[in-house]
């Protein structure tokens, strides 16, 4: 008789104990979710911190996650459009004669200038590159720029939300991915400005040029990844997409570009 | 051993906590009238129900008559979005277009008709829809749905005992569907989005007593009541909706004025729920002059008024409730809502 007392007793602990945990983590979770509807985001980033030591609740990874998103300044209103129309994203993006401008792209002086015929035909690889980010630029001009002081934070998001597999937190990772991308296709037309400019540090402007477009590229191929996570019956179509851009993202690695754009610059 | 250590492992993975839904959605029993009367509508019937709140009213009824209203507060348009919700026929349209304003928004909608005679009413409800959507983190909406439709039969009997006193009873059938969950905004958009509006069923037959002592020989027509609400016999129970009994205890004069009837009352209410001393507490009146009827209502958390038109058999009436709300960190939060009812009465 004892034995039963004793073991409905501890049962009933270990049921309340756990409810009182459970109720104090969505109560903790509430206030972060205030504090950062009050703008207050470095208290609720460090109370999120703190709680995700004790909790392996995805809520709380993705709460933190916004958290970081909240303080580099990014709020629903600026990506809603995006997230309800990321078709327009997709389809022919790959076929860069549809996309008309050039006004990014290397001029073909400059192409006709490189000695090699190899280096003259990865320069025109690096200009239909140029040329595709126009074209996702002006597919996702309404998503905000993030100046580079804040963007530590969006990366942080990104990296909070890698440790997560949901659908849920891939179609957010695909987010402020591509706010990110956003940013950094704008960041490579101002150093292409700098380039055109007389007087400029070409080589070094040709180098920052270069590993913007690479990191551009990388974030491209992972919001592909993503997308493909959150719509997992839109894989095929998607990759349709995605494939084309792969071999650009190898050129870029090898850092097979720097040669032609050394030698526009001597 | 084993087994019980299992069993003791089970009951500690605690579930997740239910979704709060606000309570007059819960009991699904909110009307035109309760919402500008509150709890008061079981301290007098202004009539502008097609059934009074407390049943044992009827007992007082003397004449055949048949009623039919239909009632809608804000976002009325939303209608079909949260019918297809409930039904499991959403898709990611409808999600968008629920979650377009990004804002926590409130519908509530009944149509019912119903055929009173002396000492027994019926009325049937074909359709009654709530939806209440509460929207948290501008970074990224955590978004907390309730929507539910509901099909109900009510029937009230009444009968005169002795010596001014009145027995009613409510017997009430409702069969519901609902969805109740919370989530990310992105969760909802993703492909599997349409998991977290998976609908739940539950029938429910309530026996809702009341007694009225009514001393009709006195000028200002006092009148006293105990009304037992929410008891009832359940399939299955959920969290989002409360089955705890609701006790009422209402009393209510008529004072002569020179023109028109004038109705005072109060209601003192308790069920688990109950948190404050004043909560349970609700002051009402009414006043009807002619074609017009105006009623309000005072209470801790939620007030109301309200007037309803009557030309011939045709009847219009409008309500504003105000409510507050304390979220779970102690914050309050205040609703305004305005409902319109257009009725008829043959």
């Amino acid at each position: 008789m004892k034995k039963w007392v004793l073991l409905f007793s501890l049962l009933a602990l270990v049921s309340c104990q756990n409810k009182a945990d459970q109720e104090s983590e969505d109560v903790q979770l509430q206030r972060a979710t205030r504090n950062i509807d009050k703008g207050e985001y470095n208290d609720a980033i460090q109370s999120l911190q703190t709680l995700k030591t004790k909790s392996t609740n995805p809520k709380v990874v993705m709460t933190l996650a916004s958290a970081y998103a909240g303080r580099a300044g990014i709020k629903v209103d600026q990506y809603w459009g995006f997230v309800v129309g990321y078709e327009s994203l997709l389809p022919e993006f790959a076929d860069s004669d549809k996309v008309k401008s050039q006004k990014y792209a290397i001029s073909s002086q400059w192409i006709a200038k490189i000695p090699s015929e190899q280096d003259r035909k990865s320069a025109e690889e690096l200009n239909k590159i140029l040329v595709q980010m126009d074209g996702i630029l002006a597919r996702i001009e309404r998503i905000p720029y993030v100046a580079r002081e804040h963007r530590e934070d969006l990366h942080t998001a990104v990296s909070e939300l890698s440790e997560l597999k949901t659908q849920g937190s891939a179609l957010y990772k695909a987010i402020l991915e591509v706010i990110l991308l956003k940013s950094a296709i704008e960041d490579t037309r101002t150093i292409f400005e700098s380039l055109r400019q007389k007087g400029s540090n070409c080589e070094r402007s040709g180098q920052e040029l270069l590993t913007w477009v690479k990191y551009s590229w990388q974030l491209l191929t992972q919001i592909f990844e993503d997308v493909a996570v959150a719509y997992p019956s839109k894989k095929e179509s998607i990759e349709k997409v995605a494939s084309p851009i792969r071999p650009a993202a190898s050129l870029l690695s090898s850092n097979a570009l720097l040669i032609p754009l050394a030698k526009v610059c001597q | 051993m084993k087994l019980l250590i299992g069993a003791l492992i089970l009951l500690a993975q605690a579930s997740a906590l239910a979704v709060e839904v606000p309570r007059y959605m819960s009991y699904g029993s909110s009307s035109f009238a309760s919402h500008g009367l509150g709890y008061t509508c079981f301290a007098f019937d202004v009539g502008a129900d097609v059934l009074p709140c407390n049943p044992a009213f009827m007992a007082k009824e003397r004449k055949r008559v048949f009623k039919s209203n239909v009632f809608f507060g804000n976002n009325v348009s939303y209608a079909q979005e949260v019918v297809d919700l409930v039904k499991g026929n959403a898709d990611q349209g409808t999600v968008k277009k629920l979650f377009e304003e990004r804002e926590s928004s409130e519908l509530e909608a009944n149509v019912e008709a119903g055929f009173l005679a002396e000492t027994f009413a019926i009325s049937y409800s074909p359709a009654r829809i709530n939806y209440y959507t509460l929207f948290r983190n501008q970074a990224l909406p955590e978004v907390t749905v309730f929507a539910s439709q509901e099909e109900a039969t009510k029937l009230q009997l009444a009968s005169y005992i002795e010596k001014n006193m009145y027995l009613g009873l409510q017997m009430r059938y409702v069969h519901r569907k609902f969805i109740a969950s919370n989530f990310f905004l992105t969760d909802a958009l993703a492909e599997n989005g349409k998991d977290l509006f998976r609908s739940q069923e539950q029938n429910i037959l309530y026996f809702e007593p009341s007694f009225l002592y009514s001393r009709n020989d006195i000028a200002y027509l006092p009148e006293v009541s105990l009304s037992l609400v929410n008891l009832g016999l359940y399939d299955e129970k959920f969290e989002e909706y409360p089955s705890s009994p609701q006790v009422h205890l209402s009393g209510s004069i008529q004072p002569v004025v020179a023109y028109g009837n004038l109705g005072l009352g109060g209601d003192i209410f308790w069920d688990q729920s109950v948190k404050s001393a004043l909560e349970p507490l609700t002051l009402g009146a009414f006043y009807r002059f002619g074609v017009l009827k105006l009623f309000g209502s005072l209470a801790e958390h939620n007030n109301g008024v309200g007037f309803q038109v009557i030309y011939e058999n045709f009847n219009l009436g409008l309500t504003y409730s105000y409510r507050q709300i304390k979220d779970a960190l102690g914050e309050q939060f205040s609703y305004r809502r305005v409902y319109m009812q257009l009725g008829i009465e043959i």
